[in-house]
């Protein structure tokens, strides 16, 4: 059975987007009360990495 | 049957294989359909920061868990990143065809939608795939994760029932609405289809033991809500 080309590179970029949104998120709920801001800072990023996911371009990424 | 590695699926039985890749595919599709439904309305209104932080850990969390499923598929052939970006409508399953613009449709959506998402990965337990089954041994990170988006969806429709008057009423609309959803997901009763995938070990309850289960494992949680259950067969596509 030939795996698919993107196997590795597909897991190993989502992994790293997940690593990445798990920290801002903790350290977004680490400083909801004392840095707002930072917070709000926080969620925008979020939201534009979640959002690029949700888009799709797995080729984008990967080549 | 034994379990099978990756190694051994080249001399597996083609209704096992095809089988297999169905179940994978749905799987990723399924978890990675739940960001789709609710990420452009529920992340940026959600009532608090904290509560947007918490959306956002959730979808992570399914994003991980799509790659989780996605990879295994992908070591079987499958090319998954199509799943990445289609349209709701053209989601495997019916209740991740649509749209989630209201608090109340995810809070309700974690409490029901989320729980069966816990029934099928329980499917999954000692499953004759062995790469598929290790997703699940104890101590599961994907059961885990799924636990807590329940939670958090089970204590919100809580909450917002407490409130009574129309936050009641509109919470109550959404059980309405995803209690059906919920139920239709486990399948038609009886499915030939559902036995194969039992026979080849890849599911451990028929779809009529696994809605009756659900049934009685979320009634009494609806109940203790000061909501009304609603009617079992209004609505339903898959009896």
């Amino acid at each position: 059975m030939e795996p698919h080309a993107d196997t590795e590179q597909l897991d190993l970029f989502l992994r790293e987007v997940v690593v990445t949104l798990q920290a801002a998120t903790g350290q977004g709920l680490r400083h909801v009360h004392d840095d707002p801001a930072l917070t709000d800072k926080v969620i925008q990023d979020c939201t534009e990495l979640i959002g690029q996911i949700m888009d799709g371009d797995a080729q984008g990424w990967l080549h | 049957m034994d379990q099978l590695e990756l190694k051994d699926i080249d001399t597996a039985d083609p209704e096992y294989v095809d089988l297999l890749k169905r179940v994978l595919t749905i799987q990723a599709d399924c978890e990675i359909g739940g960001p789709h439904l609710y990420i452009k309305d529920i992340l940026p209104t959600a009532p608090s920061r904290i509560d947007q932080l918490v959306v956002a850990r959730t979808a992570a969390e399914e994003i991980d868990h799509f790659r989780l499923f996605s990879r295994l598929a992908n070591e079987l052939g499958i090319d998954t990143a199509p799943l990445l970006s289609k349209p709701n409508s053209e989601r495997f399953v019916s209740a991740f065809r649509g749209r989630i613009s209201t608090w109340e449709d995810f809070a309700v959506f974690g409490f029901l939608i989320d729980r069966i998402g816990r029934y099928q990965l329980e499917e999954f337990f000692g499953a004759s795939y062995a790469p598929l089954a290790r997703i699940l041994e104890q101590p599961s990170k994907v059961m885990e994760e799924e636990a807590g988006h329940i939670d958090f969806g089970e204590t919100r429709t809580a909450e917002l029932a407490a409130k009574g008057g129309e936050s009641k009423e509109r919470i109550q609309r959404a059980v309405d609405y995803w209690y059906v959803q919920a139920l239709d997901m486990f399948g038609q009763s009886g499915s030939a289809r559902s036995g194969r995938f039992i026979h080849w070990g890849l599911k451990r309850r028929t779809n009529e033991q696994a809605r009756q289960q659900y049934m009685d494992e979320v009634n009494p949680l609806i109940e203790s809500m000061g909501l009304t259950v609603p009617d079992p067969w209004i609505g339903r596509k898959y009896l």
